[in-house]
């Protein structure tokens, strides 16, 4: 089948999903009102809360949530054929995942820009909070383990990417010196940056720099430890800023190469209802993550986006809006693959390395423009591993701040910044080295739609609250908890336990197996708090925090 | 008719690039300046939540500037914050 018929698909999902379905719940569900003040507005205090453009949003809330999972997942799934991974990307982003980031930012708008920490204290219970902390440490170890792979097996698998990525390294050092310090001119700042950043990718091509994986894995982690300490201003951003205009080249560059070349799909349309990985339901649901629905983007909506929204009628264009988009660059990934690999054979080889099959898939549609293969190629490795040092970023900052919140009262020790952040470094050192890379990778996706379905449920216990029409994200909850518990269930207790037992990488695979034990445990609470929660609304109590309901008990 | 309707697709365009491009970088600078901000409303107007003011000069001769952005300020310093608001500190 011709690779264009996929775009068919595309089309359809996103028109109807976004202008019909999309249009009818902000309506019917959500009563938007342009006339209601936001957060962003009755707030305002010109950082958190600012009111913003609705199509400046849009591209800030795409560049949040479109990181390096939404290609490698769908590239992994791909073992079970093109059409499962297809027909679960566009059903799961029609049903659940534009329905998700659309609806949080609307509860944390209704909510005064509130978080999911403040949420889940108000409409679950107060230990959801602390609950939630736990839950969200783990996940975001799982989320380090997956990605420091990822980019460890990239850097030392293509001795043409380490050059270029200690380049886009020091650029960004380099761009936060210059804006924030020098206050050079952004223009001749970017300039400068885009012009380092391409010819060391080309330059790269030519000094190709040989790294083991474990000198990568410490390179990594030394990286983290300073996106982790030095202030946002100093990396984070600068990073952020600098890169992100190889990651857009090579996203139209590979959207034309598509066009031009228009290949056929030559990977298998359905392999097996069940793979190495485990059955298609539910491994293949956690497996692909973002580009169908993802529990990262709850955050960034309800954290961000939701304070700088200036009308209710902006939040469909700018959350559900970036969620399509996600999702049309996960059917990028699943083309470029799909048409790049003569057999099954050959991609089923090259599947522990995602950056590789990557790399083969945009490379040589980015060749199609007239790009020499080398350079073609080195730059959808730069890209691919920008995406995911972008996670690698934040991750660490994340899990520094949750073990001090939540350890940081019993050991004051965990409130110190170097040595919260070491030991994150240290945890994920252990389990990268020791765990099995594609059980790590369902873990994550598993926790990842977890977090989805938490705010599924807090989304449910919302509309319940105001007596609107809660079965529209009632029955996307109760699949993604199945689905999602089911998934870490069958990884720990079908996958990691027995491979552990069996002597293969004991250590890794029963921490990883514990790992998801304790997710599981955490989602079963979190789950009952919320169905007493649902009942209580469901019975008509007024709303309020659970201590003031307790004092007027 | 077709010059407005081109000017609005590269207002829109614009936009969208800026949000992609510079929002973030934007943002960080907005921070860094509040920072500053807070520093000095604290040492100046830091009686207003309770720290001990030490120059009343500057206090008085200040305040008419000052006044209109207490409101904002108050709320932005005495908010709860919460995990996810201290990622960026």
């Amino acid at each position: 089948m011709n690779s264009l018929w996929v775009l068919v698909w595309w089309v359809v999902i996103v028109v109807i999903g976004y202008r019909v379905y999309a249009k009818w719940a902000a309506r019917r569900v959500f009563d938007v009102d342009p006339n209601r003040a936001t957060p962003a507005k009755m707030y305002m205090d010109g950082v958190d809360f600012m009111p913003a453009n609705k199509n400046v949003l849009y591209g800030f809330q795409l560049n949040s949530i479109a990181g390096a999972a939404p290609i490698i997942g769908p590239i992994v799934a791909l073992q079970w054929g093109w059409v499962p991974a297809l027909l679960w990307l566009g059903l799961g982003v029609f049903f659940i995942g534009w329905l998700h980031d659309f609806s949080s930012a609307m509860v944390s708008i209704r909510n005064d820009g509130d978080t999911f920490g403040a949420l889940g204290y108000k409409l679950i219970s107060p230990r959801a909070r602390k609950i939630l902390l736990t839950f969200i440490y783990f996940y975001l170890l799982l989320i380090a383990t997956a990605f420091g792979h990822v980019i460890t097996k990239g850097v030392s698998a293509n001795h043409a990417l380490p050059f270029p990525l200690l380049v886009v390294i020091g650029v960004a050092f380099l761009v936060g010196h210059m804006i924030y310090r020098a206050r050079v001119n952004i223009i001749v700042t970017t300039i400068i940056a885009i012009v380092a950043i391409f010819l060391s990718i080309w330059l790269g091509t030519l000094w190709q720099i040989k790294i083991s994986y474990t000198t990568a894995l410490i390179c990594v982690l030394i990286f983290g430890y300073f996106s982790s300490i030095l202030p946002v201003w100093r990396f984070i951003q600068p990073y952020n800023y600098s890169s992100v205009y190889v990651v857009y080249f090579g996203i139209i560059a590979g959207i034309i190469g598509i066009i031009i070349g228009h290949k056929p799909m030559t990977l298998p349309a359905f392999t097996s209802w069940t793979i190495g990985m485990g059955p298609l339901w539910p491994i293949l649901f956690v497996t692909i993550a973002c580009g169908a629905i993802s529990g990262w983007h709850s955050l960034v909506s309800s954290t961000a986006t939701s304070r700088q929204l200036e009308n209710e009628l902006d939040v469909r264009p700018v959350t559900a809006g970036a969620m399509f988009a996600e999702f049309t660059i996960s059917i990028i990934a699943v083309i470029v693959v799909a048409t790049a690999f003569a057999d099954k054979a050959a991609y089923i080889k090259g599947v522990k390395n995602p950056v590789g099959l990557f790399v083969g898939g945009l490379g040589g549609a980015i060749t199609s423009i007239g790009l020499p293969e080398s350079y073609a190629k080195a730059t959808a490795g730069i890209m691919i591993l920008i995406l995911a040092l972008t996670i690698i970023n934040l991750v660490f900052r994340f899990m520094k701040v949750a073990s001090a919140e939540l350890l940081g009262d019993a050991i004051s020790i965990a409130k110190n910044p170097h040595i919260a952040t070491v030991v994150a470094l240290v945890i994920t050192f252990i389990l990268v080295k020791t765990g099995t890379w594609l059980y790590v990778w369902v873990l994550f996706g598993g926790a990842n739609q977890l977090m989805a379905s938490f705010a599924l449920l807090l989304i449910t216990l919302f509309l319940v609250q105001k007596a609107k029409n809660y079965k529209i994200a009632i029955y996307p909850m109760f699949f993604m908890y199945a689905t999602t518990v089911c998934a870490l269930f069958y990884t720990a207790f079908f996958k990691c336990l027995p491979a552990g037992f069996a002597g293969k990488k004991v250590f890794g695979n029963f921490f990883a197996a514990a790992v998801a034990i304790l997710l599981i445990i955490c989602a079963l609470i979190l789950a009952y708090d919320g169905w007493k929660a649902f009942k209580k609304y469901k019975a008509g109590v007024p709303e309020g925090p659970p201590e003031a309901e307790k004092a007027a008990a | 008719m077709v010059k407005p309707l081109i000017s609005s697709w590269l207002r829109t365009i614009k936009d969208y690039l800026k949000g992609i491009f510079l929002y973030g970088i934007l943002s960080g600078v907005y921070e860094e300046k509040r920072c500053l901000d807070n520093l000095f409303m604290l040492g100046v107007f830091g009686s207003t939540i309770g720290f001990p003011y030490l120059f009343n000069y500057y206090y008085l001769r200040l305040m008419p500037y000052y006044v209109r952005r207490f409101d904002g300020w108050k709320k932005q310093i005495l908010k709860d914050k919460d995990f996810f608001d201290q990622v960026g500190d």
